[in-house]
């Protein structure tokens, strides 16, 4: 039974990284105050779902999808092009973020969340 | 003669091009106000042209570069994607306008106008998208494009509030593109029609995987659109940014990420998910806290911008309240109230901002005998206000007259009560600020009401309010068709 379900994790080795990695980024960017650390946990999030998305089109063995004698087996193009686009979209949310925190660090002296939340004096209702 | 089939991709393509020639053309800022300004007129009226081409030969479908689906990238305009992309391109003209001629209050102004023309334009593309991947490309550059344009004030405050927004639509992003990637797994198709298609055969075999998609794009697009847990960044961000952008986000962004989720889990995963799953339920719950909640924190408010955004929180409420009960009245009320909230908190907004800005007042006590010194904006107030209630009349009491009637038709009589009771909330909350307005001991003579062209946008919206409350059988026809196509 054990061997049967380590088989199977086995198998979906990369989707189990993914989740591994995206519950480790989860996790860091709810539990640590400082900014830039949260920004790093977002960026292994999206990495996350990026290799989960990258693992769907993936076939063992299998080749750059170009018409060639000999070559049977083809890795699904269309992940890999899609995430080439996420990960534009992550960079520039990343790039984005980083200049408001330059920005935060301008305004109030920090770059931790709670200090920041404690001088602007918290009203969240 | 000229032909509509490219319509509705020049629509995007007009202010995407326009949103990087401003920023060039900076140094004169006269043309730079004159193509923003001309790009906004311009896509009104392409709206109002493919609104009229889907009403009168159905849905457009627009192959980009000449590529057919399922290969190629498809626009498709069906009647939900007209009547949205219709109220995106009236509704962001009458903003575009304020924001020329209000009183300055960003550092950059042709920056500003850039970042507000790349975010329309990512709203039509959203509405408009065929294909789920588009969806998301178009949902990032407005979630960036809506961030932007609340930091761009620079205030403290401001900043603090936008970066909270992004990091949490960047979670929001991650869910929804989790959730796509799930989606593809199952059906191998990204685009929404042939989804369809594959999920009614595949969906039975891979349960799971649809199951967890749904809960990812719940949360993702539930946290853009401030679903009522999820609205901790909507407050903070739309008081702090400035009185354009306030409009913007309140009265049309968080609506167009409903209108994603509404594309993606009613029209591509199909209704019979929702006889399966109980997301209906965990929906109406939701909705129902946003709107009782988001009530009392509006009650306790002393800011009038913070009011706004609380009382958006509760409007979120019942555009899904009304999705959710999935009877035809019930869903062509939501339809109804993307359209008149858009109206009602775009004026509120826009006329709160020329206050704060004339008196340089922030809060309701602060208002006393304010009326009397700008008669005309605190009519226009005073009418949205009235408007929110829901008093007959005005545009408000067809959206809930229709959701409380679609709540009858579902057979789930709690919810009438309840958007009832929310009215009266309403008026808990709206009224101070009218009474305080025209009561109590004059206001310093100083403050005077503000030039013609920035009270032009406030009569334009305030004749809307009216129009629609009297009105309300010009624009049903698209309601109609949407509201069925939806039900589908």
């Amino acid at each position: 039974m054990s061997v049967e379900i380590l088989e199977r994790l086995y198998g979906n080795i990369y989707y189990l990284t993914s989740v591994i990695l995206f519950v480790i980024g989860f996790h860091t960017m709810l539990t640590h105050r400082n900014l830039i650390k949260k920004l790093m946990a977002l960026n292994i999030m999206d990495t996350a779902i990026f290799l989960f998305f990258v693992a769907i089109g993936y076939r063992e063995g299998g080749q750059a999808p170009i018409l060639l004698p000999g070559v049977e087996r083809f890795v699904n193009p269309v992940p890999s092009a899609l995430i080439l686009t996420g990960i534009v979209i992550s960079v520039s949310f990343t790039a984005f973020a980083l200049a408001l925190v330059v920005l935060l660090h301008k305004h109030y002296g920090t770059i931790d969340s709670d200090e920041i939340i404690a001088i602007r004096g918290k009203k969240y209702v | 003669m000229f032909s509509l089939s490219h319509a509705p991709i020049l629509m995007v393509v007009t202010l995407l091009t326009a949103g990087f020639i401003v920023p060039l053309v900076r140094k004169h800022l006269l043309v730079a106000k004159a193509l923003f300004l001309g790009a906004g007129l311009l896509v009104t009226i392409l709206s109002f042209l493919v609104a009229g081409n889907v009403l009168e030969n159905g849905t457009m479908v627009y192959n980009v570069g000449g590529w057919a689906a399922p290969h190629g990238i498809v626009l498709v305009v069906d009647a939900f994607a007209a009547y949205v992309s219709l109220v995106i391109s009236v509704i962001s003209l009458v903003i575009f306008w304020f924001a020329v001629f209000a009183p300055r209050e960003v550092k950059y102004e042709a920056g500003y106008y850039a970042l507000i023309l790349l975010l329309t334009a990512a709203m039509h593309g959203i509405v408009m998208a065929g294909d789920i991947f588009n969806l998301f490309v178009f949902v990032e550059i407005s979630s960036l494009a809506a961030v932007a344009i609340i930091a761009v004030k620079g205030t403290k405050e401001s900043v603090e509030a936008s970066f909270r927004y992004l990091i949490l639509s960047a979670l929001g992003s991650g869910g929804l593109l989790f959730s796509i990637a799930l989606l593809f797994m199952v059906t191998g198709h990204l685009n929404m029609d042939f989804m369809r298609q594959t999920l009614a055969v595949t969906a039975g075999q891979y349960p799971l995987n649809v199951l967890t998609a749904l809960a990812f794009m719940v949360v993702g697009l539930g946290v853009k659109s401030a679903l009522f847990p999820l609205h901790i960044w909507l407050p903070d961000a739309h008081a702090n940014a400035p009185t354009a952008s306030s409009a913007l986000l309140s009265g049309l962004v968080v609506k167009v990420y409903i209108v994603a989720f509404i594309r993606i889990a009613y029209m591509t995963l199909g209704m019979e998910l929702f006889y399966l799953l109980p997301i209906r339920q965990i929906l109406l719950v939701m909705a129902s806290l946003a709107i009782v909640a988001g009530s009392v924190f509006a009650i306790v408010q002393d800011n009038i911008k913070r009011l706004l955004a609380f009382s958006t929180v509760v409007q979120v409420g019942y555009i899904f309240l009304g999705f959710s009960l999935l009877s035809a009245r019930a869903v062509e009320g939501a339809v109804w109230h993307i359209l008149i909230h858009a109206i009602m908190k775009t004026l509120l907004f826009l006329a709160v901002g020329v206050v704060i800005h004339q008196s340089g007042y922030k809060k309701i006590s602060q208002l006393h005998g304010l009326g009397r010194r700008m008669p005309l904006t605190f009519a226009c107030i005073t009418l949205g206000a009235l408007s929110m209630v829901g008093i007959p009349g005005t545009a408000g009491f067809i959206s809930k007259l229709y959701l409380a009637l679609g709540a009858l038709d579902a057979g789930q009589a709690i919810f009438a009560g309840l958007i009832l009771l929310s009215s009266l909330l309403s008026a808990v909350y709206y009224f101070p600020l009218i009474i305080t307005a025209y009561f109590g001991h004059d206001a310093s003579p100083t403050v005077s009401e503000p030039s013609i062209a920035v009270q032009l946008p406030l009569v334009v919206l305030s004749l809307a309010v009216l129009f629609y409350g009297l009105m309300p059988s010009v624009l049903l026809p698209l309601v109609r068709q949407t509201a069925a196509l939806i039900m589908r």
